[in-house]
């Protein structure tokens, strides 16, 4: 009895305000056994939700750390873009203007040498012209692209014909029926090419 | 981390775009366009080209050339037996 009283405790209450513990009879084996289990159950089901809890806040903080992680990107990104877009901003432009050099450069390549005094003065200022055209697009960036001679390269020729040839490797540009530019490095307009082949077998034989 | 894109693999041209928040956004091929001619090559030394470049080697090189060419059964006598085996 004297035992009894030194064990008054106050109820033991979870989270839920259950009352899982309530003062026993120390003697009282069998409620002792519930309690215990009454509390272990409880323990359980806390760690239960603790973990929960965890997982979610680890998953939100993945959510957010991504989150901020594409912003970065799509800033980066956007950002070259912009770059992008302001080098090549001239770039149409400049092929629409491309073909009066083109024509300028053909009437300047057919000039008869016949040209009389007057005219070769008119044929002189025509090459002054010229020579400005080009100046002006190197100051915007522009090259024409030398194709002649050189090896055909897809990237910056354009093969319009073929011509089997037995002076030069095939494979070589042989003509440039139209000249090809780029804008800061990069091909607005392939050069137009003629590239030579190999002469077929039964023809070198003849 | 895993990115969501969409291929257009047309008969003439293709086309790729990425999914960036919530918007699709195209890409450009390396030669800085938005569509790439559906065109193949294998070149002479063994470089594998695609798009443009192909394109503009296609007269030197047309037997390692590929493009998409619809099949003119008719003229070849019809494929009627063919093509009642197809459900669609």
């Amino acid at each position: 009895m004297g035992l009894h009283e030194d064990n008054q405790e106050t109820p033991v209450v979870s989270s839920d305000d259950e009352i899982v513990a309530s003062p026993v009879d120390t003697g009282d084996l069998m409620g002792f056994q519930a309690q215990i289990e009454r509390l272990t159950a409880s323990q359980t089901k806390l760690k239960e939700e603790l973990l929960a809890q965890e997982t979610l806040v680890a998953e939100e903080r993945d959510k957010r750390i991504r989150g901020l992680a594409e912003l970065e990107n799509f800033k980066r990104r956007k950002e070259q873009e912009v770059r992008q877009l302001r080098k090549f901003a001239s770039e149409s432009t400049v092929l629409d203007i491309l073909p009066i050099l083109d024509n300028v450069e053909r009437a300047c390549d057919h000039i008869p040498d016949t040209a009389h005094d007057t005219v070769k003065e008119l044929v002189e200022g025509l090459g002054l012209i010229k020579k400005q055209f080009h100046s002006v697009l190197e100051k915007m960036g522009v090259k024409s692209i030398v194709a002649l001679d050189a090896v055909f390269d897809p990237h910056m020729h354009q093969a319009v014909m073929q011509e089997p040839r037995s002076d030069v490797d095939p494979n070589t540009v042989v003509k440039v029926v139209q000249t090809g530019y780029t804008l800061h490095e990069k091909v607005i307009r392939p050069s137009m090419v003629s590239v030579s082949s190999a002469v077929a077998e039964s023809e070198s034989e003849k | 981390m895993a990115k969501i894109i969409g291929i257009d693999l047309g008969t003439t041209n293709s086309c790729v775009a990425v999914m960036e928040a919530g918007d699709s956004v195209v890409i450009a091929n390396a030669e800085g366009a938005r569509t790439t001619p559906s065109i193949v090559a294998f070149a002479k030394d063994g470089e594998r080209l695609v798009g443009q470049p192909a394109k503009r080697q296609s007269v030197t090189n047309p037997q390692n050339t590929f493009f998409c060419k619809k099949f003119d059964w008719a003229s070849f006598g019809g494929a009627e037996e063919e093509s009642s085996l197809q459900s669609f």
